[in-house]
């Protein structure tokens, strides 16, 4: 079973053979968790969303037709789950960019750096990041996750997000620049807290 | 040669575009605004890139089989047409579970005919706890319910999304709302009722 293809293995799972979609279930789920998790930030709900996302792809499988590649079908599903997830949750708590202001970096770390870009890794809390992500409108946030994260190509996150290359870049480029403006914030914020 | 547009700034940002690639460079090395806004997109990378975590090794799903799924699509369909058949039952003395792998039932109201006044108290009153606990049994199957058909019609909505999903949430939660006020008032009747016939039984117990 582990050496066949997708395609077959999705064929058979479709014909009601069990092994063939526990094959892919292996194959897939740490992706799918790993994807999961960058979205949510959460051990529970990235798992819950896991259970939820494969149990989709199970009910929804003989309707594949192999119209697209079955990862890529796959990757649709898991990103539409996770953009459902967070606009549920924004419905109870509006996140927003005040709450960024907010979080500050060490004011006790008074390092003196030459090379801002070498250092800014391990200065930057995590958590003001995660924020940041968060505030992303939901098309820029599966883009930036993708792609930074996951690390696929433009092709592949088209196809995944049905839409053309050029609007997939031109996402991309407004989710950088806003994070960007609120990087630059932050660095204003710390020099004038000296 | 024009400024460049977000999707040349983001090939050069990416690598992503093969033939333009030292055409762009240039025209980046000589153009301040262009540079302004190469530069922001870099710190937003930047940015976004401290918050890329390693996912803990903690978390692995399970159950994530054929089977488990197969299982659990029966229940669904079953709970919808189950829940409300169990309701009723529920009311006219059964008792009813509910858990993951689906309801079960017994009969709850065990009548041992009462011998002396006493007794007939003691039964009242067993009586009076066994409602309760039917009555919340009986929320809780329907607030199961109510969450069972929201999260069936979240999946149905994944290919349709035009609804939004938010108002239909809070419609849910309202209906819930609703579910338990009833509850409560149908409660406060019960033990009034109950009440009275318990305190007939003692004014009875103490004339005779
Ligand atoms: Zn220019």
């Amino acid at each position: 079973m582990n050496q066949l293809m997708d395609v077959e293995l999705v064929q058979l799972a479709q014909e009601g053979k069990s092994e063939a979609f526990d094959a892919l279930v292996k194959r897939y789920q740490n992706k799918v968790t790993q994807l999961v998790y960058r979205y949510v930030h959460d051990n529970d709900t990235a798992l819950d969303l896991v259970q939820d996302i494969f149990f989709k792809i199970f009910r929804n499988l003989g309707r594949f037709k192999g119209e697209c590649a079955f990862s890529t079908w796959m990757y649709r599903i898991a990103v539409n789950d996770c953009i459902d997830h967070t606009r549920r949750l924004k419905v109870r708590q509006e996140t927003s960019l005040d709450q960024l202001a907010e979080v500050g970096f060490d004011a006790q770390d008074t390092r003196k750096e030459a090379d801002v870009w070498a250092s800014v890794q391990e200065r930057i809390d995590s958590a003001m990041v995660r924020q940041a992500l968060e505030s992303l409108p939901n098309d820029q946030r599966s883009v930036l996750v993708l792609k930074v994260f996951e690390e696929m190509t433009f092709e592949q996150i088209a196809s995944i997000l049905g839409e053309p290359i050029s609007t997939i870049k031109s996402r991309l480029y407004k989710a950088l620049e806003l994070l960007g403006r609120q990087f630059r914030q932050q660095q204003f914020l710390e020099r004038f807290k000296k | 040669m024009k400024h460049l547009n977000e999707e040349q700034l983001i090939d050069l940002l990416f690598d992503s575009a093969d033939d333009e690639q030292p055409e762009l460079r240039a025209h980046l090395a000589e153009c301040e605004p262009c540079r302004g806004r190469f530069t922001l997109i870099q710190s937003g990378l930047t940015f976004a890139q401290a918050g890329k975590m390693e996912v803990p090794q903690n978390i692995t799903p399970i159950g994530l089989n054929y089977r488990s799924m197969a299982r659990k699509t029966w229940t669904n369909r079953f709970l919808l047409a189950a829940a409300a058949v169990f309701i009723v039952f529920s009311i006219l003395g059964f008792r009813v579970d509910y858990n993951r792998e689906g309801f079960s039932m017994s009969f709850s109201v065990l009548g041992a005919v009462p011998k002396t006044q006493n007794e007939q108290v003691e039964v009242l009153q067993e009586q009076l706890v066994a409602m309760e606990k039917r009555l919340f049994d009986a929320m809780a199957v329907q607030n199961q319910m109510a969450y069972a058909q929201l999260s069936d019609r979240l999946e149905n909505y994944e290919y349709e999304r035009a609804v939004e999903l938010s108002e239909f949430s809070r419609q849910i939660e309202s209906n819930l709302h609703q579910v338990d006020r009833d509850n409560e008032i149908m409660m406060a009747s019960y033990r009034t009722q109950i009440g009275k016939m318990l305190e007939t039984q003692k004014v009875k117990g103490r004339i005779q």
